[in-house]
């Protein structure tokens, strides 16, 4: 190409994250075009150029019938909503019937092992990094959730490329009574804290979606329509009211704060806080204006949120959508299984490795 | 939109720039087309712009283009300024859509040249500091690759392969999954 160097990566700038296979071939074609796309420099300038990790898939943990044999609760998936993937499915931990993946955030995914000795691995599939943490005390309990996130998220971090970076895990246990205990792990001096706790009211199992995190604070949702919110700078814990139903999802309001999202009769509601403590639903968006085909669906559960993006996650007759409930309220399908779909887990990220690694010959 | 312009956009519009390309040929343009230029802004906040602008890297075919291009961008950033605040009613915001889908349809249409006039275009962008041009034409090439092989790639670009084929089959190898 008779274009100057710096003009090249213009162009590589503008090849689209969600595909990371674009780069690798591209990096095939020449030796220069090799060192521009493994270049340090040219990576950072691609994250800043995008800035927001794209989806390159999703874990999910697929609820076995109690019919089937060996009786196993959970099979872990993960989904790849690219073309072809760098990861590989499921993810290396061994007997897939052994694990759950609880969380995923910042580039790393929480897993908790459910052979004994019970543990919890934060698990990077970008570096293929893993780190396997032991629970210890409190880790028999079957009502358990955690999340994963990066250790600098209070501090500023954009998250781009904090791969490797030190993380924070927070798992939550709930007793037999009514108490909900969380401990917090800190990759940084990997050891735990001290467990905080919190009483809860009417009853304190964890629903098996994913936490979410707004304004420094983590909420994990009960299947008593509470939530338990863990405030990461004051290491406190407290209990908030959310509105009735099943089928809502947790999500981060257009105001900043803690909201919700349902699908009902062919629309998408959204639940916000009032000043009074009380919510209040309003409708956001008629479906079939978004979606095409596949109306007649059976409920048309939402499954999924993107912190980063706003992005919701529905389950429809023809797979699952990725839905943006900002400005484009673009719709797109991004996994093509039929039937009950759980939660799922979205993974985002900038996958930019190095590939010339310094070994070629001078041009 | 365009035509309901303030009186300051009508003065503005008024002054006109002569841009000389390469090959020595002139082209009259109001200030407006010629700012989308961070260049000959400059060169206009500076006052270097009497007697005309002389652009010894950009031939005449090639400056046509992007004047063409800026004249375009030009009315259509004149038209969101008078639009955005003052008109929100549902026949505004209609008209804002359907000519935002024309400069879509202009800028598809802008883009059907060959090879060498793009790489042209995206140095004459550069050159001028036209971010709108910029993406757009880089854009352009970046589509080209997608799902694109590295064979393909190279015959598309007529770029020639200088890997070895030990480093090649390496790279390869580490990265088998995107050639699946």
């Amino acid at each position: 190409m008779e274009l100057l160097e710096e003009l090249v990566e213009e162009i590589f700038l503008r090849i689209p994250p969600d595909e990371p296979a674009y780069l690798v071939r591209a990096a095939l074609v020449c030796k220069s075009w090799c060192r521009i796309l493994s270049d340090r420099g040219f990576h950072r300038r691609y994250r800043m150029f995008h800035r927001t990790p794209p989806l390159l898939g999703y874990l999910h943990n697929l609820w076995n019938h109690p019919s089937v044999r060996p009786r196993v609760h959970y099979i872990p998936r993960f989904v790849d909503t690219s073309t072809v993937s760098p990861f590989t499915s499921p993810p290396p931990f061994g007997d897939p019937r052994q694990w759950r993946a609880l969380d995923c955030r910042h580039g790393r995914v929480l897993a908790r092992i459910l052979a004994k000795p019970y543990h919890l691995v934060v698990w990077d599939p970008v570096t293929g990094d893993r780190q396997e943490l032991s629970v210890s005390d409190h880790s028999t309990s079957y009502w358990y959730s955690g999340a994963v996130l990066c250790a600098a998220h209070s501090d500023g971090c954009d998250h781009l490329d904090c791969h490797g970076d030190p993380f924070t895990v927070v798992y939550m246990v709930a007793d037999a009574g009514s108490v909900v205990r969380a401990k917090v792990y800190s990759s940084k001096t990997g050891a735990w804290d001290e467990p905080t706790s919190v009483t809860v009211h009417g009853g304190n199992s964890f629903d098996d979606r994913p936490s979410l995190l707004i304004g420094g604070a983590l909420h994990f949702g009960l299947i008593s329509n509470s939530i338990v919110k863990y405030d990461l700078h004051g290491h406190s814990m407290s209990v908030i009211d959310r509105p009735g139903g099943d089928d809502l999802v947790m999500v981060k309001a257009e105001d900043g704060g803690l909201g919700f999202v349902a699908v009902s009769g062919g629309c998408i509601y959204l639940w916000t806080r009032q000043a009074n403590g009380g919510w209040v639903r309003h409708k956001a968006a008629e479906l079939k204006r978004m979606l095409l085909g596949g109306l007649r669906s059976k409920p048309h559960d939402v499954v999924g949120f993107v912190e980063s993006t706003g992005t919701i996650f529905i389950n429809r007759t023809a797979g699952v959508y990725a839905l943006d409930l900002g400005k484009s309220r673009q719709a797109r399908m991004v996994g093509e299984e039929k039937g009950p779909y759980p939660d799922i887990l979205p993974y985002m990220s900038f996958y930019t490795p190095d590939i010339a690694k310094g070994r070629l010959s001078p041009s | 939109m365009a035509s309901a312009g303030s009186g300051d956009e009508k003065a503005a519009a008024a002054a006109m720039i002569t841009l000389i390309s390469s090959d020595n040929e002139k082209f009259e343009v109001t200030e407006a087309t010629a700012t989308l230029s961070q260049t000959i802004r400059h060169m206009i906040e500076d006052g270097c712009t009497d007697g005309g602008v002389p652009l010894p890297n950009v031939t005449s075919k090639i400056l046509a283009r992007v004047i063409e291009y800026c004249k375009k961008h030009a009315t259509a950033a004149a038209g969101e300024e008078g639009s955005s605040s003052s008109f929100s009613d549902a026949a505004f915001l209609e008209v804002d859509r359907a000519f935002l889908e024309e400069l879509e349809e202009f800028d598809d249409a802008f883009l059907e040249v060959d090879r060498a006039t793009l790489f042209d275009l995206i140095l004459a962008a550069n050159y001028l500091d036209i971010k709108g041009l910029l993406n757009l034409t880089c854009q352009k090439v970046a589509d080209s690759v997608k799902g694109k092989t590295p064979e393909q790639i190279r015959e598309m670009y007529n770029i020639v392969n200088d890997l070895t084929p030990e480093e090649e089959a390496e790279i390869r190898r580490e990265t088998q999954w995107a050639f699946e």
